[in-house]
């Protein structure tokens, strides 16, 4: 992977995002391209993690996967929603799942942004920056 | 017929075979999974045994445990098997949730009259009770307004043994306060330290394998379970298993409270996850 | 002292365990608290697999359908498997992943199951069959992902293939991974996701 045309966060505190999926690999493709930009990257391995790592500490953006065991992508977003504490936290969605009644359902629960997996590099950086307000590589 | 002065030669090795379905059957009855990392430390309990038996070979041991009706030789090596480390005040921000956000919680949809149910489970030596016991009396103010029931249990009958006594080192005490030690303890030769009879007869130890769904069916409409540092000790299946008995075991809107490394979000669904000043716990929804 | 005991009868009794006709009613019941237990209850008779089969067909409460599933794998076996195995298409991503994880724990009983489910028409059942290999399986299905990655149109089930081989593949996957990367060269995802699993594989 190359890093040097990766453009650097304006300065000021790192954006926190948690990473959610079940696949230890696609949470190990999110960091490495997410870290060299300045983002910190928590991981969890479902929404029941999700939620209690949120509980713990603030984050700027989760990016969740819909397919996941114990509590799905979907349960969970409602879940946030419905959670004082954490219920304005933003979502990036991503899923396998590309019809129209999936992208709905996903609205409906909450969802800011929904992008139909596998979600490359370039799509990747320029969604997490837009939707944490960082700077747009 | 024993023959003096010739002594059989004590089996000093388990063969990989002897070693998994020793490890298979103790988890099926307990749930407690040992992999090959344990090997060293399963070999030499199931070892000592094997001689403490006398039994001529590891294989006739298994027998022995296998076919004894009795359930006596399975509770020796349970005993012998168990990793019983605990001490006064481990993870006090728990008891801290207990009474600051749990236990109001809990008496806001109680009648007067109706009792509140604590269990410690596992209580292994008695000092996890026991600092429930006097955290409440310390620093739950509502405390004299509940009759308030603690329930202590363990599947190691040489620490229910312990617990009961309530005898302990001063390693075991160290993190209490100098004021709770005196109020509470009576103090023993040797740096050793006696908790006050009052409190030994208010708990009720029992014996109770979590795995065993039948021995978990007498147990019902607890509010708050401790379950700190056993399910580390259990594979996902057990686990699993433990968290359904469990939850079964609490009132609708009941809490269990796991050990700080241990979290129910990879065994099960069942519970919400809540949020304290004090602690991350879960919760059997109400419906 | 407000710390009391309890009753001696509250603690230690066991109740006796209900007959099989009472079980077999009591999966029916609009009570969620008896039909778990029923599950639980059931698992001793013979028939057990029946019994919960019937209830779980049309369980809502995911609390029950997880006390369900949890007594199939307790009993195990294939007429087991074969009542999970259809859950692997459930609309429900918990009860699939539930599923998933119980033929798992079932282990070689799952084997025939799996070898179908994991060349399933639809996509999303693939992803999910994989799921099954983690875990006590063996060598037989790490093989069988081997063998089918190499043909897998789908970018996302070759990824679920991938995240799996990466935790249950011998020294032998590499070559396979490898190849799999060779077919996409232009994708970055797939690069990464065959360097990551690379460096997770056994060497030697
Ligand atoms: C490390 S101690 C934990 C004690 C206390 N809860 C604490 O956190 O300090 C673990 C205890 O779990 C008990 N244990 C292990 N398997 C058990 C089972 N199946 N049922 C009940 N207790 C069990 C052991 O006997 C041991 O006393």
């Amino acid at each position: 992977m190359t890093e040097d045309n990766v453009t650097p966060l304006r300065p000021g505190p790192a954006k926190r995002l948690l990473v959610i999926d079940d696949a230890a690999l696609i949470r190990a493709y999110y960091r490495q391209t997410l870290e060299p930009m300045g983002f910190v990257v928590e991981e969890a391995f479902n929404g029941l993690e999700a939620l209690e790592k949120a509980l713990m500490a603030p984050f700027d953006l989760a990016i969740v996967d819909v397919n996941m065991p114990k509590m799905d992508g979907l349960s969970f977003v409602r879940k946030l929603r419905t959670t004082e504490e954490i219920a304005c936290l933003p979502v990036l969605m991503t899923s396998t799942r590309d019809r129209d009644s999936d992208i709905a359902a996903a609205r409906a629960a909450g969802v800011n942004l929904y992008l139909v997996k596998p979600v490359g590099e370039d799509d990747l950086r320029l969604f997490t920056s837009i939707m944490t307000g960082a700077e747009i590589p | 017929m024993p023959v003096t002065g010739t002594r059989q030669a004590v089996p000093t090795v388990v063969t990989d075979d002897e070693f998994r379905k020793f490890c298979d059957f103790i988890y099926r009855r307990t749930g407690m999974s040992y992999g090959q990392a344990k090997r060293y430390f399963i070999d030499h309990r199931l070892l000592e045994r094997v001689a403490q038996t006398e039994s001529s070979s590891v294989q006739s041991y298994l027998a022995l445990l296998r076919f004894d009706t009795t359930g006596r030789e399975l509770e020796t090596i349970v005993n012998a098997l168990t990793v019983n480390e605990t001490y006064f005040w481990r993870e006090e921000h728990q008891f801290a949730c207990l009474t600051r956000s749990i236990l109001p919680d809990i008496v806001r949809r109680k009648r007067r009259g109706e009792r509140v149910r604590v269990w410690s489970l596992p209580c292994s030596t008695g000092e996890e009770p026991y600092s429930i016991a006097v955290w409440l009396l310390e620093h739950w103010p509502d405390v004299d307004h509940w009759d308030i029931e603690i329930l202590a249990s363990d599947i190691d009958t040489r620490v229910l043994a312990a617990a009961r006594e309530g005898v302990y080192d001063a390693r075991s005490v160290q993190r209490l306060p100098k004021q709770v030690l005196g109020r509470y303890f009576q103090s023993l030769p040797d740096d050793r330290w006696r908790i006050l009879d009052t409190l030994r007869g208010s708990i009720e130890f029992t014996r109770v394998n979590v795995a065993d769904r039948n021995e978990m069916a007498a147990f019902r409409d607890i509010d708050v379970i401790f379950c700190r540092n056993m399910l580390i000790y259990f594979d996902d299946v057990s686990r699993r298993e433990a968290a359904e008995s469990m939850f079964a075991c609490l009132r609708p809107g009941g809490y269990v409270c796991l050990g700080h490394s241990e979290s129910m979000s990879r065994i099960s669904s069942l519970f919400d996850v809540r949020r304290y000043e004090d602690a991350i716990v879960y919760q059997r929804p109400f419906t | 002292m407000p710390l009391v005991k309890p009753p001696a009868h509250q603690t230690g009794t066991v109740p006796p365990h209900p007959d099989r006709a009472s079980v077999i009613a009591a999966i029916d019941s609009c009570d969620p608290a008896v039909r778990r237990a029923a599950a639980w209850a059931a698992r001793v008779y013979a028939d057990g697999v029946d019994i919960i089969s019937h209830g779980l067909a049309v369980e809502k409460d995911p609390a029950v359908a997880e006390a369900m599933i949890l007594n199939l794998v307790a009993i195990g076996g294939p007429k087991a498997a074969a009542v999970l195995a259809p859950l692997l298409r459930s609309q429900d991503a918990t009860r699939r992943f539930a599923a998933a994880e119980a033929l798992r724990d079932i282990g070689p009983d799952a084997l025939p199951f799996f070898d179908v489910l994991i060349r399933d028409r639809d996509p999303q059942v693939r992803i999910m069959a994989a799921e099954v290999a983690r875990g006590q399986l063996g060598g037989a299905a790490a093989q069988t992902l081997e063998r089918l990655l190499s043909d897998e149109e789908h970018i996302n089930v070759a990824c679920a293939f991938i995240d799996v081989l990466a935790e249950i593949g011998s020294v032998e996957t590499a070559d396979v991974l490898r190849g799999y990367a060779a077919r996409l060269p232009g994708s970055a995802y797939v690069r990464f996701t065959v360097d990551a699993a690379l460096a997770r594989l056994p060497k030697e």
